[in-house]
């Protein structure tokens, strides 16, 4: 009886010790973030973006939209993409198989003609069917490829063979994008030779007005799930991903929106097809392969919205995304695990990897188990209640002020929620979520990691489908 | 609770306290934040206004003619008169009051030098110089911080103080990528098209996003600009003999054909010779076609490929027989490149392709398929 | 009795400029800060002479231009355009839509009174 009372105290200062190690890291990164997003605010006010718009020698951009069964929207969306504000660009759909009319749509809607163009089968993928241009000279720069069902990252690597420039921007058939997305990220590129990748953040449109495939208006939604996402969205991006573009060691880009140095992707092999998290895979192999081959290489980030993306609102969609999630960090750690802790791979490894497996990966474990021991104490009568209480005092008031800052990094810095009543809202979201939400996340977290390894003895059948909604 | 505190109890409390100060803190941050916007917005908003009223008239009043032998410095005395109450006004001030004023002060100034040319401008300058603009941006160039050196870079060439020709130059090899840009962005307004001479002569490495600023300059001087981009290509800095190849195609400056032809000849850097041949393609000159054709068979692939492009662009059938030999024997982008240099060269090359999408190996066949497609789109859009 | 001009710029200094280069060379002036006030004015004292810049907010230059230039009242109406530096196809697109002249900016003041003083003499011959 004394050994299981000693072990489950262990167990609780373990989780205090956890706690603090976690939290105290959060706060150094929110208060890095200020000073990245002040350097990157400075840098950006001098340097005219509207340059790439005129100048003869922007380089042009190859846009990879993935489509599967996307025939209510993919007119509308094309040609939103269309209409960007970019010098030269094209915009490559890839039609994945869909079962829908899809195709049919946008041969007719554009007046598409199959075309003789010769594809290069660079990065492995499922055969293309055909790939289609357009008679009118309005849609030149539109590319249609018709290939078998194959997953996103199919459907991406032969968006990869397809694009004809150098600069490739992967977004998700859904995510809506600003105007001037394409100049924001590309600028980073023309300033370092070495840059591979760029993210941006990418943003809620749940509750915005939508025109024309187009935020015009911000605002917020009316229900509870999405709300609490854009304060989630606020803290992963603008205090997360700032710290580790810093340090050069960002380790995931939105598979929403990412522009991305087409000769090193298909050096490093493109997407891969066998994981829930491409995109996170595809960055970390990046960063894998360029320290192998000892080139000078960044990936970097700019704290600037470039990409709307629809937010599940059930709880059911969320917890899915949730679980996949999970699965992709999960399966990319594993796959990569001779990064961890391994000195060769510098930042990465001692830092980066180290931080995803201890507080992103653990950390909804870790929680579980101190609620299944706090059951277990209260059941035995050992619990110091007013302990107890006043260490989830703690933890709300640590969470409340990780969700403040981000709000404030937020609003000192891009200003797109208008409305003080929405600002209330999210700060209040602060305290809301961790009654409820943040558990209810942590339950599918941990499910995740029940799936994959469960999943993993039926590799074969597992069916690999719905990539409807990206990573965040 | 027992009597005594037990030590997790008292890290869990110091950890209460700590967050809860953040909090506070922060949002007591969030809260100031937004007031001061508020109130300094509003309090500029009307400051603007009364003093670009104010300088409307000082700029605009008409000065008594001055007798034709007087001093040039009796045109100063005039100006000093104007200025002098506004003068008055900020010297009587207390100190926060006069940093608000000069801050709004010197906004509409600028933004009258933007907008200004003729008579008044020049009392613009000289403003800018008695109000002690000048020498505040003059000392901001030397400030710790690059992103205050780089906003001084900017000012300096918006209120046209030549004085900071020299402190610019130096700029030019500042470490921050951004002031260098903004010293080149300055330069130009202060010197013009002169300053090219400067700026190819102290930089080094441009990078893309340099280059891209100094097109638009470069596009707006068209020929003017075309002398300094001719000494540039002799710069021992490749990144600025490529730029300079590169501006002298798209100006279209045929002159520059007997330069680039030597670069593409002698210089010691391959890609810069491959840029040359490049931008030879583009100006479209026969006489580059016998050099062009030595290097199509040149073992450097970057060169190599665009002297086949080059050649394409010029579209003589002479490199046909050329062209024809190599298409089946090269591989990738190169051949896709040959392919369409061959469809260039006139109506030969394209029968010449039309042979070979009947006959041939299939990936030679599909190539030529694809490039007399890409031949048919082009002359149907014009 | 003076001429008039209404002068629709929304940036302070270069109206308050405007303004009072006008008024001291003797023409009654108003000055209004966007585009919709623009029109209202000028539909409200009828002057002899528009002065309109291009980049404003509510209703750009052009949309007056072509909404007075559609009024029956209003046509006759001469309008000088002031455009930001050198951009070829606002100028033509200007003309096109019937300005009568254009000055840009960077632009000196007493050209801008030389031509003011052109267009009125020229709108006054022409009808008599």
């Amino acid at each position: 009886m004394a050994t299981v009372e000693f072990l489950l105290h262990s167990y609780f200062f373990f989780v205090i010790g956890y706690f603090v190690v976690v939290n105290l890291t959060y706060t150094f990164f929110l208060g890095m973030s200020f000073r990245e997003i002040l350097y990157y605010m400075r840098h950006n006010s001098f340097g005219n973006l509207r340059l790439l718009v005129q100048s003869e020698l922007t380089p042009p951009v190859s846009i990879l939209a993935p489509a599967y069964n996307e025939e209510p929207t993919v007119v509308e969306s094309v040609k939103s993409l269309l209409k960007l504000n970019y010098g030269k660009y094209e915009v490559v759909v890839i039609n994945d198989g869909s079962k829908d009319g899809t195709l049919e749509r946008l041969i007719t809607e554009f007046q598409m003609y199959p075309s003789r163009q010769v594809y290069h089968g660079l990065l492995q993928a499922k055969p293309v069917r055909g790939i289609y241009k357009s008679h009118k000279p309005a849609y030149r720069n539109l590319v249609v490829v018709d290939k078998e069902n194959g997953g996103k990252a199919d459907a991406l690597n032969v968006g990869m063979n397809v694009a004809q420039f150098e600069y490739v921007c992967a977004i998700d058939a859904d995510s809506l994008l600003e105007e001037d997305s394409l100049q924001k990220v590309v600028k980073p590129f023309l300033e370092d030779e070495t840059m591979v990748a760029v993210g941006g953040i990418v943003r809620i449109a749940n509750g915005c007005k939508v025109v024309n495939g187009r935020v015009v208006n911000v605002g917020l939604s009316d229900k509870l799930l999405p709300i609490i996402q854009v304060v989630e969205y606020f803290r992963a991006f603008l205090s997360g991903r700032m710290i580790w573009h810093g340090v050069n060691g960002l380790l995931i880009i939105s598979g929403a929106f990412g522009m991305f140095k087409r000769s090193a992707v298909i050096e490093v092999g493109g997407y891969r097809h066998d994981t829930v998290g491409e995109d996170m895979e595809l960055v970390v192999r990046l960063h894998r392969r360029m320290r192998e081959w000892k080139r000078p290489y960044r990936i970097a980030f700019v704290p600037d919205p470039v990409c709307w993306t629809e937010a599940p609102e059930t709880r059911q969609m969320l917890g899915r995304q949730r679980n996949r999630w999970h699965r992709g960090l999960l399966d990319t750690m594993l796959l990569h695990k001779k990064m961890f802790l391994n000195p060769k791979y510098g930042v990465i490894g001692l830092a980066a990897m180290p931080y995803f497996v201890i507080v992103e990966l653990f950390g909804p474990l870790i929680e579980f188990l101190g609620y299944l021991i706090l059951i277990v104490m209260i059941a035995m009568n050992i619990l110091n209640v007013e302990m107890m209480i006043l260490f989830f005092i703690v933890a709300l008031f640590y969470g409340v002020m990780y969700s403040v800052g981000a709000v404030l990094l937020e609003e000192v810095s891009f200003q797109r929620y208008p409305k003080p009543s929405d600002l209330a809202l999210l700060l209040s979201i602060g305290v809301i979520e961790n009654f409820g939400y943040r558990q209810m996340t942590m339950w599918w977290r941990v499910k995740g990691f029940w799936d994959y390894f469960r999943g993993k003895k039926s590799w074969g059948t597992m069916q690999r489908k719905g990539f409807a909604v990206g990573r965040a | 609770m027992g009597t005594a505190y037990p030590i997790e109890f008292l890290i869990i409390m110091g950890f209460a306290a700590v967050a809860t100060l953040m909090v506070l803190m922060i949002s007591l941050a969030l809260i100031i934040h937004k007031a001061i916007e508020f109130q300094k917005s509003w309090r500029q908003e009307r400051l603007y206004g009364i003093y670009s009223s104010a300088f409307a008239q000082i700029l605009l009043q008409e000065l008594p003619s001055l007798p034709p032998n007087a001093k040039t410095s009796a045109v100063f005395i005039q100006y000093d008169s104007l200025i002098s109450p506004i003068k008055q006004r900020l010297v009587a001030m207390t100190r926060g009051r006069r940093k608000v004023h000069k801050e709004v002060l010197r906004r509409v100034m600028i933004d009258f030098a933007q907008d200004l040319s003729g008579e008044p401008s020049e009392r613009l300058v000289y403003f800018f110089y008695v109000l002690g603009f000048v020498e505040e941006q003059l000392r901001l160039m030397k400030s710790r911080h690059w992103w205050i050196r780089a906003h001084a870079a900017r000012e300096i060439g918006l209120v046209r103080a030549r004085k900071g020709i020299a402190s610019l130059t130096a700029a030019l090899e500042d470490e921050h990528p951004d002031v260098r840009n903004q010293a080149i962005q300055s330069l130009i307004v202060l010197v013009g098209v002169d300053a090219l001479d400067i700026i190819f002569g102290v930089s080094r490495n441009l990078s893309q996003w340099t280059e891209i600023e100094l097109t638009v300059i470069i596009m707006n001087f068209r020929e003017e600009a075309v002398p300094y981009l001719i000494t540039a290509l002799d710069s021992y800095d490749d990144s600025i003999a490529s730029f300079a190849i590169e501006m002298l195609a798209e100006i279209g400056f045929i002159q520059a054909v007997d330069p680039l032809l030597r670069v593409l000849q002698t210089h010691p850097n391959t890609s810069v010779r491959a840029s040359a041949a490049e931008a030879l393609g583009r100006l479209g000159d026969g006489r580059a076609e016998q050099a062009l054709l030595t290097f199509a068979f040149n073992p450097h692939k970057g060169l190599r490929v665009r002297s086949i492009e080059a050649l394409g662009r010029i579209g003589t059938p002479a490199a046909l027989p050329l062209l024809q030999k190599r298409l089946a024997k090269s591989e990738g982008e190169e051949q896709t490149t040959i392919a369409r240099a061959i469809g260039k060269c006139g109506h030969e090359g394209r029968l010449f392709l039309e042979q070979c999408e009947q006959s041939g190996d299939s990936l030679v066949s599909a190539l030529a398929s694809q490039v007399l497609e890409e031949l048919g789109s082009e002359t149907v859009s014009g | 009795m003076p001429q008039t001009i209404v002068v629709a710029e929304d940036q302070h200094h270069i109206r308050s400029l405007l303004e009072y280069k006008l008024r001291n060379s003797g023409y009654t002036v108003f000055g209004v800060g966007d585009g919709a006030a623009a029109l209202q004015k000028v539909m409200e004292v009828k002057p002899d002479l528009v002065l309109l810049d291009v980049m404003m907010p509510l209703m750009t230059g052009f949309e007056v231009l072509a909404a007075l230039k559609q009024n029956e009242e209003t046509r006759m109406i001469p309008v000088l355009l002031v455009t930001a530096q050198s951009k070829e196809d606002e100028i033509l697109k200007g003309l096109d839509l019937g300005a009568e002249d254009y000055i840009t900016k960077p632009f000196s003041p007493n050209e801008l009174a030389a031509r003011v003083k052109t267009i009125l003499l020229r709108s006054a011959k022409a009808r008599e």
